[in-house]
């Protein structure tokens, strides 16, 4: 009879052993399940605000700063010293980046995980489930975001491989061009008319989904797609120029009439945070606030640059040639090739570098300018075209431009010279030249090695070790 | 049989068929044992017999046996060795203590029954602890390292991980820091794993406790640089905290490292790493110890590194300055201005001191013996700010309650507090003092004038010294662990075991930038508080039957049932925006609100395993063992929860052959096979989860969004090793000479790998069962008793391993370019055919040379031969791996007096420093340089320089990885010199033994490497190996003595 117990006892215990099977089963506390997530508006609309996020190229770090350079460095607009960052400028100054360039490859994933939540939103968009206006709203700024992300990566890039859907096979080829270009398109025009003409900054609106449109068509050259968007953004009415510099990057009038598409930021998290002055100034540049800080690199604007401005235009007063140590003494930068732009204000809330201030992409005056360009490409120099320009040129309180002696490829010029003054540090000048294949020609005649290929950035290497269906860029 | 029905049930796929066989396989077996063990007759006796048991040296010997052969009778004796049993004339008393030949006494008139017991000397044969139980190490068919405490327990040991530094072959133990309580990394046979963890499973008296990183001294509680933020904008410091802290090295009483798969199959998917199992001492016999022992000692910087001094620092700039056609940096009048300059490195270092209290009480009462210590240790860090304090106390209880029933209880509680050192993989404001003092130009101030600390306008470094005084980094962690067992003879030679723990910890640290750091200052200081939570629970039901059916034939069988849960509760705040630094991380709600950052987290894993071993000895020759687990684990997927690891092993003792010379004393082959697996990765890999994604701003204000974390992998599951192990283990001239060598190959296959995906997808990776790794290697341990006479002995003990690491297969992927570093980008490579994290660079065949185009430049090697240097110039340019390592130790003693010196080393295998890519492509003109390379810089007049000119450095081609700056990493060091003295004090009352001695660590390392250290590694635990400011090596001497009364 023990015996028996004995044999129980065993029993009694493996089967206590076995109830613990269950807890194999994982139990997930801090994470959400697609399950308790993707039932409510309010649940996607967290993931929409995730592709926000990317969207605005918030890393905190070279996702968020390095389009100023790629868009400009190459172009001649500036130079930078100092830092480890300084060995990333130097490359993409003399046109020796390759496909590990810490500043390249910062754009891909960023601009992909906002196209990845904005898939995730698009996915899950079940009408049975949602209001019919969330449904609609939330599938206009998906859209936007998709169509803003291909859009950049299309201009650094090139060709890109299309994920529509997260269930896509994570392996892609590269699309052609055509397609890709069809595809931005299509998500541009299918976000414009369920969004609203204007909102708060760095929502998708109309104004947003129309100049990225824009400023897209005018990058590819389809100079009648662009002129004409660029009127209907003309004439919604919603847009203006601001009437001064002070006003337009002032951070506490973020949301002018003049911002189309820019990119919110708050100084107070690294994610959010912008780093327009800590990576211009150096340590010694006296600095408003206590809590400002700057890193050890500096950015410089050539002379010749500098003294290209006419005179009494007040767009030069956004660069500084001169200034003074904390101790007095005096630091003459012009003659040196070492002006700074000072184009965005120091922020009194900056929590070191971290500073708030919003990263202007596409402004009511590069619309204007756009324009203007398109008419020019499409049917040469126009008073329709002039006007435009001179609008912005009166804000600078430089005279008119006037039609005598003027032929497509001087308008051309002027345009240029425009641009540069207008949009200096805002990462525009390399699409500019590009747009005019100059950007190659003009690099070798300042001396570089700039080959044809040098058009498009490399891929990420990561990239192509991941994916072999990719192909590189011809050249890298 | 046992692992066929195994295999078959789980097919079933019902767990109870599983439970009930495992039942009846046991039951089985112990069904003839049962009756018999029932059937006790019992005797009546008739007179008091009194008597006294001595040991050999005539000492009364308490709770030695007396029984009455053939009846249950039975007694022990007292504490002074006296006994009283009940008996008639014409019994015979059986007289018998563990460890002792028992003796029988013939029950007469008259007879004196003063006993004296002699040491059993073939039962005092070395015991060697393995999975789940022990074996007499000639029984032993598995490849295991033995380490004994008298072995390895010299000078100043902080971590019991450390005492086996250098001592196991086939054990790579690196020291990734020398910070005090740093974690140490851990490669049994190699790395076999590139994403799940590779470090061993502790066991700790039957215990397998939860080794994960603790929170680093950056807060981060992931393996990985891929989960590394800033806290507190303070270096990220990747080096985990030594879980193993929470142990007292005073109390291990051995530590057996369990290397292949016949060894380690029995821990299943955690075995494949190799097994640590710890036993910590038991109180012994009858007799109550009491031991005191203590050291003192001071620590220096082993090796330094030296930068330029004030003269050296600007005349080299100005040098450079001019070759650059820039104008010179400083002015005959600056320079005088100087003076000496500032040795900064002087200002982060210092002598610092550690001591160690211990006490212990080690004895028995009944059938109850008892050890409890209780331990202090205090070490300050040779850089300043940093230091460890521990104190822990031990338990240790077992007691046979009654014939069958034996239970054990062992508890061990400690609380340690920290102060760490902020260096990590930073760089400029966010790096730490080592770094700052490398860096800093010595032409700087300390302070201002009015006594504040300057700050360069030059460098965008802190100075160190502001480093030192305004960052503080505090921890405080209390762990316990206990485990209560009970042992029950159902049956005679049938047992059945269960084993319970519970193992607990809590951690906090406190991390303060304050505002007289370059990053703290302007966000009005930066606190953060971690606190992390970690437990675990163990319940474990075994059973196990011995038979030695006769002289030829003996088996064992051993089978049960074990459940593991492990918990974890992690929060984290942070806050900047303080109006003063007064009150550090004390009151977080006088931070600035807009700037707070919260964060927690909450996990639990479960493993359910089924395990048995059959041992089977034919002829007292031929050992067989096969062993299976079978491990459940939650982290895996839905179909694929269960893992099989199955072993085989066979020895065959050929000293037992007549065939075999008697001058082998042991002679013995083993061979096994089996496979282990890994199941370490993070929770939740295969489900699609959301998480907190970045922030974003809109509508003005900043708010919390929601990402996804990964692409699903319902089907992932365990990472599998198969191990292949020939070995000889052999001695001879009556085991003066003995040595073990074992051959090992390990193949991982279906590896947890983070494949990579492309970018595009929106994922960084996927964790799939994909590609494998292989190691193979040697190893060799060789005792030599070389003279042993009554005055003097030399004993000598030698271990050398070799391990070949490879990537065989990669699955899609040709290869994968890792371990990122701000500023200096990728420096490894993951790539088959490649040992695993070979470093991956440019190859520099040269300094170019007057008349070259550039000369003073490295000259890069254009190996595509495309005319071009490009990315696809890279190539494999070092081996993270050593050639072989190995460890000698040497023993004198001349009576009373003792000598011990140690030296361990390896050659061959590279290290990237980090600081030396500093010095080559600084990120400021005006940083300082290592002398050893400024001073061999190449110039017009020194044209064989090892060095290039320093000039221009950022229009240098190629990439700052290459095979100029990758150093050789081999190194010998004599690790641990020890001088003792054995005090006689036999005649002095209430002290039996008494040993003073002086010890010193890290006395010399010879080696190339410019560097604090060459087995240093930035990136902690990981298998991309940096050195990037890593806290210096200290050498350590020590004064200490062991009492004991």
């Amino acid at each position: 009879m023990k015996t028996v117990y004995k044999f129980l006892s065993v029993f009694f215990v493996l089967a206590f052993f076995q109830g613990c099977e269950d807890a194999l089963e994982e139990n997930i506390y801090s994470q959400l399940s697609p399950s308790t997530l993707l039932t409510s508006e309010k649940g996607v609309a967290s993931v929409l605000n995730s592709a926000y996020s990317y969207a605005h190229r918030n890393d905190g770090g070279a996702g968020n700063w390095s389009p100023y350079y790629l868009g400009s460095s190459p172009a001649g607009e500036f130079y930078g010293k100092g830092g480890s960052i300084e060995s990333l400028w130097v490359q993409l100054e003399n046109f020796s980046w390759d496909a590990n360039h810490g500043q390249i490859i910062s754009q891909w994933p960023i601009y992909y995980r906002a196209i990845r939540d904005a898939n995730v939103v698009l996915d899950n968009l079940d009408p049975s489930k949602f209001s019919a206006a969330f449904v609609a709203s939330a599938t206009a700024e998906a859209k936007f975001i998709r169509g803003w992300a291909y859009s950049e990566l299309y201009k650094l890039y090139g060709r890109l491989p299309l994920h529509k859907s997260l269930s896509d096979d994570p392996l892609q080829v590269r699309a052609s061009d055509a397609e890709t270009r069809a595809y931005i398109e299509e998500n541009l025009l299918a976000a414009i008319p369920a969004l609203p003409d204007t909102g708060p900054v760095g929502r998708a609106t109309k104004g947003a989904a129309r100049g990225v449109l824009c400023k897209y068509y005018l990058n590819t050259k389809q100079w009648q797609k662009a002129a004409d968007i660029a009127k209907e953004i003309i004439d919604m009415g919603k847009f203006g120029l601001e009437t001064t510099f002070d006003r337009l990057y002032s951070l506490t009038n973020e949301n002018n009439k003049e911002m189309l598409w820019s990119l919110p930021k708050i100084g107070a998290v690294a994610a959010t945070a912008n780093s327009v002055q800590a990576l211009v100034f150096p340590p010694t540049y006296p600095r408003p606030y206590t809590n400002n800080g700057v890193f050890a690199a500096r950015l410089y604007l050539f002379d010749a640059f500098v003294n290209s401005f006419q005179d009494g235009d007040k767009r030069k007063s956004l660069i500084v040639t001169e200034w003074k140590l904390a101790n007095g003494t005096p630091q003459i930068g012009l003659g040196k090739n070492e002006s700074f732009p000072n184009k965005y204000p120091w922020d009194p809330n900056s929590a070191g570098w971290q500073s708030g201030n919003d990263v202007p992409v596409i402004r009511y005056a590069d619309i204007l300018i756009s324009r203007a360009e398109a008419l020019n490409e499409q049917s040469g120099p126009s008073q329709d075209a002039l006007d435009l320009i001179n609008l912005v040129r009166t804000r600078a309180g430089v005279p008119n431009l006037t039609l005598t002696g003027l032929t497509r490829e001087s308008l051309r010029e002027a345009i240029l010279k425009e641009r540069s003054w207008e949009f200096f540090y805002e990462g525009k000048t390399r699409e500019d030249l590009l747009r005019h294949d100059l950007f190659i020609t003009r690099a070798v005649a300042r001396g570089k090695n700039a080959k044809p290929h040098h058009v498009l950035y490399p891929i990420p290497q990561t990239e192509l070790d991941a994916n072999k269906l990719l192909e590189q860029n011809p050249g890298y | 049989m046992g692992i066929a029905n195994l295999k078959k049930n789980h097919l079933l796929g019902t767990l109870w068929t599983r439970a009930v066989l495992i039942a009846l396989f046991f039951a089985a077996s112990g069904w003839n044992a049962a009756s018999a063990a029932d059937a006790f007759d019992i005797v009546q006796q008739q007179q008091p017999v009194k008597g006294k048991v001595l040991d050999e040296e005539g000492l009364p010997l308490p709770g030695a046996t007396i029984m009455v052969v053939g009846s249950t009778t039975g007694t022990s004796t007292d504490i002074d060795g006296n006994f009283s049993i009940e008996a008639k004339t014409g019994d015979v008393l059986e007289v018998s203590f563990v460890g002792y030949i028992k003796k029988l006494v013939p029950v007469a008139p008259g007879a004196n029954y003063t006993v004296t017991l002699l040491p059993d000397v073939k039962n005092l044969e070395e015991v060697v602890v393995i999975g789940y139980g022990s074996v007499k190490k000639s029984d032993l068919t598995g490849a295991v390292s033995s380490l004994k405490a008298d072995d390895i327990n010299i000078g100043a040991n902080v971590s019991v991980d450390q005492m086996m530094l250098g001592r196991a072959a086939g054990v790579q133990i690196s020291q990734s820091s020398s910070e005090p309580g740093g974690g140490l990394s851990i490669r049994v046979r190699g790395a076999s794993s590139i994403n799940a963890s590779n470090e061993p499973l502790y066991v700790i008296d039957g215990f397998p406790i939860d080794n994960s990183s603790n929170l680093s001294a950056s807060s981060m509680i992931g393996q990985t640089d891929a989960d590394a933020t800033q806290t507190a904008n303070v270096a990220i410091n990747l080096s985990p905290r030594n879980p193993l802290n929470s142990l007292n090295p005073n109390d291990i009483e051995s530590i057996e490292i369990l290397k292949d798969a016949s060894a380690t199959a029995i821990y299943g998917s955690r075995g494949a790493n190799g097994v640590v199992l710890i036993t910590t001492k038991k109180g012994k016999k009858d007799k109550i110890s009491v031991g005191y022992s203590s050291y003192f000692g001071a620590q220096d910087i082993a090796r330094k590194v030296d930068v330029l001094a004030i003269k050296d620092y600007t005349s080299i700039l100005n040098a450079i300055a001019k070759e650059q056609g820039e104008a010179e940096l400083f002015s005959a009048a600056d320079i005088a201005s100087y003076g000496d300059g500032v040795d900064w490195q002087k200002e982060v270092y210092r002598t610092a001191p550690l001591q160690d209290h211990n006490f212990s009480v080690s004895g028995g009462m009944g059938k109850s013996n008892i050890f409890a210590s209780l331990n202090y240790f205090g070490q300050e860090g040779i850089v300043k700010n940093t230091g460890i304090n521990k104190y822990i106390g031990r338990l240790n209880f077992d007691s046979q309650i009654s014939d069958r029933i034996q239970l054990g209880f062992n508890m061990n509680s400690s609380l340690i507090t920290d102060r760490n050192g902020v260096d990590g993989v930073n760089t400029n404001e966010s790096a730490g003092p080592i770094y700052a003092s490398l860096l800093y130009a010595p032409n700087e101030k300390i302070y201002e004038a009015d006594g504040t600390l300057a700050e360069s306008d030059f460098l965008t470094i802190n100075n160190p010294v502001s480093l030192i005084q305004g960052v503080k980094n505090t921890s405080e962690t209390n762990r316990t662990m206990a485990n209560f067992n009970l042992t029950y003879e159902m049956f005679k030679n049938f047992k059945m075991k269960l084993n319970l723990g519970s193992d607990r910890q809590n951690m906090r640290r406190n991390v303060y930038n304050s505002t007289l750091t370059r990053r703290g200052g302007p966000l009005g200081g930066q606190a953060d508080i971690t606190s992390l939570d970690r437990s675990s629970y163990l319940m474990e039901y075994t059973l196990d039957y011995n038979k030695e059916f006769n002289e030829n034939n003996r088996l064992s069988v051993f089978g049960g049932v074990t459940y593991q849960k492990f918990n974890l509760f992690l929060f984290s705040g942070n806050i900047s925006g303080f109006p003063t630094d007064a009150l550090e991380t004390n009151n977080l709600g006088l931070g600035d609100t807009n700037t707070d950052n919260l964060m927690s987290r909450r996990e639990d894993n479960t493993l359910l395993s089924y395990l048995g071993r059959v041992n089977y000895t034919l002829f007292n020759k031929i050992l067989l063992t096969g062993s299976i687990r079978a491990d459940g684990s939650s982290r895996f997927g839905s179909d694929n929860k269960f893992g099989y690891f199955p072993s085989f092993a066979l020895g065959y003792k050929l000293s037992e052959e007549d065939f075999i010379p008697e001058f082998f004393k042991e002679l013995k082959l083993r061979a096994s096979w089996g496979q282990t697996g890994n199941q370490e990765i993070a929770n939740y890999a295969s489900q699609l989860t959301f998480g907190t994604g970045p922030a974003v701003v809109l509508n003005g204000v900043t708010l919390t969004t929601v990402q996804p974390e990964r692409i699903p992998n319902p089907g992932l599951k365990w990472e599998t090793t198969t191990q292949f192990n020939v070995g000889v283990d052999a001695s001879i001239l009556e085991g003066r000479i003995s040595a073990t060598v074992d051959y090992f190959r390990k193949y991982t296959t279906d590896l947890l790998f983070n494949l990579p995906l492309p970018s595009a997808s929106g994922y960084a990776s996927i964790l799939t069962n994909v590609g494998a790794v292989s190691n193979q290697g040697f190893e060799l341990l060789v005792n030599s008793v070389n003279i042993s006479s009554n005055d003097f002995s030399w004993n000598t003990a030698l271990n050398f391993s070799a391990i070949r690491n490879q990537v065989e297969d990669l699955g899609r992927i040709a290869q994968i370019v890792t371990g990122n570093i701000q500023a200096v980008g990728n420096t490894s490579i993951i790539r088959v055919g490649e040992p695993l994290a070979a470093y991956y660079g440019y190859v520099v065949d040269g300094i170019q040379q007057a008349g070259s185009p550039k000369p003073g430049q490295p000259n890069f090697v254009d190996l595509n031969k495309d005319g071009l240097i490009s990315p696809l110039d890279q190539t494999v340019i070092g081996d993270p791996f050593p050639d072989f390592t190995f460890g000698i130790n040497n023993a004198f003693k001349y009576k009373n007096l003792g000598l011990t010196f140690f030296i361990q080393g390896m050659q061959g295998g590279e290290l990237l420093s980090i600081n030396v890519i500093e010095s080559m492509y600084p990120s400021n003109f005006r940083r300082n340089r290592l002398s050893e390379m400024a001073l061999d810089r190449w110039t017009a007049s020194n044209t064989d320089a090892r060095w290039p000119s320093f000039a221009n450095t950022n229009a240098y081609p190629g990439g700052k990885v290459n095979s100029l700056v990758l150093q050789d990493a081999s190194y010998i060091r004599l690790k641990n010199v020890q001088l003792s003295y054995d005090l006689p004090v036999r005649s002095i009352k209430y002290l039996s033994g008494l040993k003073l001695y002086v010890a010193a660590q890290n006395l010399f390392t010879l080696t190339d490497y410019i560097g604090f250290d060459p087995e240093a590694n930035s990136f902690g635990r990981s298998n991309v190996k940096v050195d990037y400011s890593s806290y210096p090596l200290a050498r350590t001497v020590t004064f200490g003595l062991n009492a004991k009364f």
